[in-house]
């Protein structure tokens, strides 16, 4: 039926995916982590420029892979957004080229939804459900009644947790990116250190990061000032414990005000080893399923914006050449562009 | 016939053009600072379609690869680079700076680098006589003084002159040439010249303030944060009020922000804080407030919190005020002389 390229490069990772009919042929990923390790974070103008420099390669990649040409390709899709605005523009300017050369339709991806049908890879979906997105620009509750129908009943009011491992990360001398490096920590170590839960004091189901990493942060200042050494498998564990305790606590009680039959983990955070044993044994003899995304789909790549573009291509959501990027773009409105 | 399609988006303008065995076909070009990511592949399908002409008939595609602004010139690039990867054509690369240049006599190129900078080049036709690089403003006028012969290409706008118009897309035309050609597609990269990331940070220096930043620091305080504070205000806080701190950052020798605070036993009060729009964003904000942590640290009676007010208006302020720990703590209706609300923030010290 269809063959769908999808382009992703709303990040660090500068991806190009081609699927035809559920089924994916080619997923190429050109990471940045190692360049953007040595800043401790991602720095949008060196992401911008390596995107530039990736995205033809990616495509050709891409392409060899699937055994594809271009001209054999019935839709381009790309990213909109969120994400850097910056690196967003590249790979829209790859896609609305490409839909321009060969005359076939755009299609405009939520990079979020994209996070959240990376699962489709692993299960199929059963509604209502309830994503819990969580990655190092977001922090998210999504409740989909049907396919293509989100509604956040949650979000973060200040940082996301992704970005709360990687100052926390930072303070204890952990590498870049922080999350995997505190798992591993942590599961050496005991809740020792004494932690407040913050917060949001908003929706019920809402986060709050900012406080959390002020509280480690100040914590090991002042220990350092006593003189008093800090254990970072400690630390690390009474960390991850509150930062994922909230998430597991909000996203259960969420899962029972809407009887939702099943949850699925999705973002950069969902790789977390503790968050997915958590939310494992929580759900344990609930009658609610659980989906956890395998490894590959917890970074950004285009084989989940691939996913999103089927389900988009179907509806005939097609974008004009005037396209253009939403680096805050929200996920209930993945329609408007 | 062979159809050479030629694209820059290297500063404030979108231009698009075709062009067949070197005659000009069809052009578009105007200003569309911030549109280009939106505007341009449009333009290219329009262009094309009002010739009857299908992109696959394209025998090259020429694109200036910068020194200009980042993200423009990363648009037309990715859009050429594209173009002739899917197509399998030529790709030909012109500096932003060359295809400014005039068709007789010489040429000095010029475009806006900010930072009182400009992209700077000279070129006799092909021939560079200064390669591109970066120059101040003051080097550049001087440059133009002693060589009042060459013609000024470029929109000069910023520099307060005026220029002899540049024909862009004719001469990218005309450079689609063998000198010109990328082989490697993929290899094709932008110029940008400022390769040093953290060029501003390392430059930026923080040091206390001295009588002959007066004038800089007036200024600044005037359009950053509509600063009532008169001269004498500014000298009694440098150098007479025993409770005062006051800090400038300098980048190049030139004040381009400061900070003025107290000190009052137990808690540190900051009175001003700004940076000349130019240089925001580029980690100053986080000298000075460092300095004066230093500045907190080193008292005898340790400071424990630090307060401040902000303007509520002013989101970015309380963004940055936020990410260095400060919290909002309440609202101070009318408190500043226009009538608008400050938002009182605080941040607690923890000493050991």
């Amino acid at each position: 039926m269809a063959k769908i390229l999808a382009i992703e490069s709303s990040c660090d990772e500068t991806a190009v995916a081609i699927v035809e009919d559920g089924r994916l042929l080619s997923s190429i990923v050109a990471t940045q982590i190692s360049v953007h390790e040595k800043f401790g974070g991602v720095m949008p103008e060196i992401a911008s420029r390596l995107h530039a420099e990736n995205i033809t390669v990616c495509l050709e990649e891409a392409l060899t892979e699937a055994k594809v040409k271009l001209e054999d390709i019935d839709a381009f899709a790309v990213t909109r957004g969120p994400g850097l605005i910056g690196c967003l523009h590249v790979g829209l300017q790859a896609a609305k080229t490409l839909a321009m050369v060969y005359d076939k339709p755009l299609i405009p991806v939520h990079h979020l939804a994209g996070h959240i049908y990376a699962n489709e890879y692993v299960g199929e979906f059963l509604f209502p459900l309830l994503c819990i997105v969580v990655s190092g620009g977001n922090t998210e509750l999504v409740l989909m009644k049907d396919h293509m129908d989100f509604q956040i009943v949650g979000e973060t009011k200040d940082d996301a947790i992704g970005e709360c491992y990687d100052k926390v990360a930072r303070v204890l001398g952990l590498p870049y990116p922080g999350g995997l490096p505190i798992d591993l920590a942590a599961k050496q170590g005991s809740h020792v250190y004494d932690l407040p839960t913050p917060d949001a004091g908003a929706g019920p189901y809402d986060f709050s990061y900012s406080g959390l990493k002020t509280a480690v942060i100040n914590l090991v200042n002042s220990l350092r000032m006593k003189g008093e050494e800090v254990s970072v498998p400690d630390m690390a564990r009474s960390f991850q414990d509150v930062a994922v305790g909230m998430v597991v606590d909000k996203s259960l009680k969420a899962a029972k005000q809407y009887g939702v039959k099943q949850i699925v983990l999705a973002g950069g955070v969902s790789a977390n080893s503790y968050l997915r044993a958590q939310m494992t044994s929580a759900l344990e003899d609930s009658g609610i399923s659980l989906i956890i995304p395998p490894l590959w789909c917890t970074t950004d790549n285009a084989a989940m914006i691939a996913k999103v573009a089927e389900k988009l291509y179907v509806r005939k959501v097609f974008a004009p050449l005037t396209l253009g990027v939403d680096p805050n773009w929200k996920i209930d409105h993945w329609n408007e562009f | 016939m062979k159809s050479i399609l030629c694209l820059d988006t290297s500063d404030r303008f979108l231009s698009v053009g075709l062009f067949s065995d070197g005659k000009e076909v069809a052009r578009i070009s105007y200003e569309a600072w911030q549109r280009q990511s939106e505007s341009l592949v449009q333009e290219i399908h329009s262009l094309l379609s009002e010739q009857g002409i299908s992109p696959k008939a394209l025998a090259g595609v020429s694109v200036s690869k910068g020194p200009g602004s980042y993200t423009g010139v990363r648009i037309a690039l990715s859009v050429a680079k594209t173009l002739a990867f899917s197509l399998q054509i030529p790709l030909y690369l012109s500096s932003s700076l060359e295809v400014l240049r005039q068709k007789e006599g010489v040429s000095i190129c010029l475009c806006n680098a900010r930072g009182k900078r400009s992209y700077f080049a000279v070129y006799d036709q092909d021939k560079a006589l200064v390669e591109d690089c970066i120059k101040d403003n003051a080097e550049v006028l001087a440059y133009m003084q002693d060589h009042p012969d060459y013609a000024v290409c470029g929109d000069v706008s910023y520099l307060g002159l005026e220029s002899k118009p540049s024909d862009v897309l004719a001469i990218l035309a005309q450079d689609a040439d063998e000198s010109h050609r990328i082989e490697n597609v993929h290899a094709a990269r932008p110029v940008y010249l400022k390769d040093d990331y953290d060029k501003d940070r390392l430059r930026t220096v923080v040091r206390k303030a001295m009588i002959a930043d007066l004038p800089a620091i007036l200024e600044i305080g005037k359009n950053s944060l509509h600063s009532t504070y008169t001269d004498k205000d500014i000298l009694y806080d440098m150098q007479e009020n025993p409770l005062a701190y006051f800090y400038s950052a300098l980048v190049d020798g030139e004040v381009v922000g400061y900070l003025d605070f107290y000190v009052t036993f137990n808690s540190a009060t900051i009175v001003q804080i700004a940076v000349k729009e130019e240089y925001r964003k580029k980690g100053i904000g986080n000298l000075l407030l460092g300095a004066m942590l230093r500045e907190c640290e080193a008292q005898g009676d340790p400071v424990e919190y630090i307060t401040l007010e902000v303007r509520s208006s002013n989101l970015n302020a309380q963004r940055f005020y936020k990410k260095h720990k400060f919290e909002a703590v309440t609202t101070k209706r009318a408190y500043y002389d226009d009538g608008e609300d400050a938002i009182y923030m605080v941040r607690t010290l923890i000493h050991g």
